[in-house]
């Protein structure tokens, strides 16, 4: 974009030092230059593609374990150079090896909340609604908008873990997996 | 060239220029994030509790021990009958197998006794046990003085109690039925194992 203004600006300027000479002696000419900025959005680079959450459940009689700290990674270098709405959903985690429905008492499922923070100073976080073969019956997800242009890291973390039911024990599996998927839109409503 | 023609050509370079950015602006981005964890397998098995209600010829319960109260009859001199529940609160968060094992295979004499002819030194019994909806008996007949096991395996993780019942036929001794028994005390112990089928 940059090279083909230029490009312009220097034609002009031929084209009025060859008509000034041979022609009047007072003349001017005159080209507006115009550029333009489109909305954009970029997601940056996850300092780590996955949360490892260790041993969910606890030695003494199964349940679910409490989880130390506030497991996280972060994407660095985002920037949206309008007003902008992050979104996040999360999937429960749920044991991949584990085939059919526990029993009762049991859940192969883990809730949590996720959530999406440093963008703004609001954060968009988000529940899982699994029931304990990890099925969700509703839709979910958390956002929020941003007015102005914003160049930051976004701290993705999990918190506030549940299981479907209280004190349901965990089945034996070595694979619990969730998802969370953060989305960066432009936001035409909150553009400056 | 006139300044109409830079005009257009200013005008046509505008429009291309925006119509790429509009593109730029339609695609959202998006980050995956994995969340990883793991569930080891898991049994667990409490102290027992010994059920003196319903129960018959129980004398005292020390904690893990079991003293039946007279384990002959005084007019036969043959065993009594007798009977308890004993249950363990237990989990297992995979498909497991339980195991209930006599060391002696029966209430055997403790000591070296020698046993006159017609007299029994050992008492057979039954435990009877249910756990997660399936049942098995282990037979500790008093045949040999041997570790007898009975296994019951379910397919799928469970918690609960463990009930075993302990029965002592009236009479039973390993020399027939009616037999006298000698003298002294008669042991047995009786293991309980959650784990791995």
């Amino acid at each position: 974009m940059e090279q083909k203004l230029l490009t312009l600006v220097v034609a002009g300027g031929i084209l009025t030092g060859l008509c000034a000479a041979p022609c009047l002696a007072a003349d001017s000419a005159t080209i507006t230059v115009k550029g333009t900025v489109g909305s954009a959005c970029r997601l940056g680079d996850l300092s780590s593609s996955q949360i490892d959450l260790g041993q969910l459940s606890n030695n003494t009689d199964g349940t679910l374990a409490s989880i130390s700290g506030t497991p996280s990674t972060t994407i660095t270098g985002s920037w949206c150079n309008t007003g902008s709405k992050i979104i996040i959903v999360a999937s429960p985690l749920v044991a991949q090896g584990f085939a059919g429905a526990p029993s009762s008492g049991f859940t192969k499922a883990v809730n949590y909340t996720a959530s999406a923070s440093g963008w703004g100073s609001a954060i968009a976080s988000d529940t899982t609604l699994g029931n304990s073969s990890g099925a969700e019956s509703t839709s979910h997800s958390g956002s929020q908008t941003l007015n102005d242009p914003e160049a930051n890291a976004i701290t993705v973390s999990l918190s506030s873990f549940s299981t479907p039911a209280s004190g349901d024990r965990l089945v034996a599996d070595s694979d619990y997996e969730g998802t969370i998927t953060v989305t960066l839109a432009t936001n035409a409503a909150g553009s400056p | 060239m006139t300044r109409m023609a830079f005009s257009k050509v200013v005008s046509s370079l505008a429009l291309i220029a925006m119509a790429a950015f509009c593109a730029a602006q339609a695609t959202p981005e998006q980050a995956i994030v994995r969340a990883i964890g793991s569930v080891d397998q898991l049994c667990t098995l409490a102290a027992p509790q010994v059920n003196l209600g319903g129960a018959d010829n129980i004398g005292s319960v020390a904690g893990s021990t079991v003293n039946i109260a007279d384990l002959s009859d005084d007019q036969t001199l043959s065993s009594r009958a007798t009977d308890f529940d004993v249950t363990f609160a237990a989990m297992c968060n995979f498909d497991h197998r339980v195991t209930v094992s006599s060391d002696r295979g029966g209430l055997w004499h403790q000591g070296g006794t020698t046993v006159p002819t017609g007299f029994a030194d050992a008492v057979p019994y039954q435990a009877a046990f249910t756990w997660a909806g399936g049942s098995n008996v282990l037979n500790a007949n008093a045949a040999s003085e041997s570790e007898v096991d009975e296994p019951l395996d379910i397919n799928r993780p469970a918690f609960g109690d463990i009930v075993i019942h302990v029965h002592v036929d009236q009479g039973a001794t390993n020399a027939g039925a009616g037999a006298p028994l000698v003298a002294g005390t008669y042991e047995d112990i009786l293991r309980v194992t959650v784990g791995a089928q």
